[in-house]
């Protein structure tokens, strides 16, 4: 069993940072690409102002858990994609546990008081 | 003109952050922004709606400004950016560089006589190479950006941290040089239960101490000065790459913002 280390007031980073290691798991992306995707995946319940994404890419690009390439499409257009790294996809299967553990406890308390 | 060039020029003038790496996230988020434009034109939205609506979605709040330029920038590089932008205009520039060009020729020419090199702190030569490492480096840098004019971006500033490095490194070698000659002088001269001090303040009885107290001052002051020379020598080539450097980055940065 995975010991849970979440720190309370960190669970939003690492929330987001969760969801958008998990959205490249598919494939390279961009940043405008991140944004949709994990909106209308998620009905609309996560949706993220892009203003807040670029410096949690950019943190996860630094940290190596990302990697960055521009590409050039267009004349006068570059794009920055984004790729897991094999470590972005430890890091993404150790926060998955982390969540399910952390959800199972929530159940484990949340679920007795609905039943 | 760019529609986002209100809000792209808001990040600008927000984001502390080496110009390079400000022109890519520019770039990135302007990108971004026309696939935002056009996926609210796509659904039915007026041009002005879809550029409002694409606007609200990448505000970037000052929070995410700062996150943003502390990924980016370490602290002393962030200190060393800012005062190269502080001195901007023409007569900051131009007292700063007489002010420089002063005590550089005033020392250089005490330090350029043989009688400084007699009786000099060994760590003086340390020092010197320093000086050789940054004049090769400097002379490399303008080389490029001067001469065959390589302004890649992803280039430019390398080098220039390493030049700071070494200006740094000179200045506290001088203070080592300094400590240590006053530390190795005071083992000779002072007495078992006495201070260096004592020794300094009070008149000697011995011809022999005031000689070493009077070498000792001669290489503190030569290590002294030739370390504080090269650190101000080197901090001179700095600044002058570096405004150099700010300046293609801000041609950079214009033209990202203009396109």
């Amino acid at each position: 069993m995975i010991k849970p280390q979440l720190d309370i007031p960190l669970l939003t980073k690492q929330f987001n940072e969760t969801l958008i290691l998990a959205i490249l798991v598919d494939g390279k992306k961009h940043g405008y690409q991140l944004a949709l995707e994990i909106e209308e995946k998620s009905g609309g319940l996560f949706r993220f102002n892009h203003g807040t994404l670029y410096p949690i890419l950019h943190r996860l690009e630094k940290e190596k858990l990302i990697r960055g390439a521009w590409k050039q499409e267009g004349p006068k257009r570059q794009r920055k994609y984004y790729t897991l790294t094999s470590a972005g996809k430890k890091y993404l299967a150790v926060h998955v546990a982390q969540w399910r553990e952390f959800f199972t406890q929530f159940f484990n308390i949340a679920g007795v008081i609905e039943g | 003109m760019n529609r986002f060039s209100s809000l792209l020029n808001s990040i600008h003038d927000r984001l502390h952050v080496p110009q390079p790496i400000k022109s890519r996230i520019l770039l990135e988020i302007a990108a971004d922004l026309q696939d935002a434009y056009d996926f609210y034109l796509e659904r039915g939205h007026t041009e002005e709606q879809a550029t409002q609506l694409a606007q609200e979605r990448f505000l970037l709040d000052d929070a995410a400004i700062a996150e943003l330029a502390a990924v980016h920038q370490p602290l002393v590089k962030r200190i060393l950016d800012r005062f190269s932008l502080q001195m901007q205009s023409r007569w900051q520039r131009l007292i700063l560089l007489l002010t420089l060009l002063t005590i550089v020729a005033v020392s250089g020419r005490v330090m350029l006589t043989s009688a400084f090199f007699v009786n000099s702190s060994p760590f003086v030569w340390p020092v010197w190479g320093i000086s050789i490492a940054g004049l090769l480096l400097f002379l490399q840098k303008f080389y490029q950006l001067f001469l065959i004019k390589n302004h890649n971006l992803r280039t430019l500033r390398n080098g220039l941290g390493t030049l700071a490095l070494l200006g740094l490194l000179s200045a506290v070698l001088g203070l080592c040089g300094y400590f240590y000659e006053l530390l190795a002088n005071g083992m000779r001269t002072v007495l078992p239960g006495g201070s260096l001090i004592t020794v300094v303040c009070t008149v000697t009885d011995s011809a022999k101490q005031i000689i070493d107290i009077h070498n000792c001052y001669i290489r503190t002051s030569t290590v002294m000065m030739a370390s504080l020379f090269v650190a101000m020598l080197i901090g001179l080539l700095w600044y002058v790459l570096m405004n150099k450097i700010a300046k293609i980055e801000m041609a950079e940065a214009q033209s990202i913002l203009s396109t």
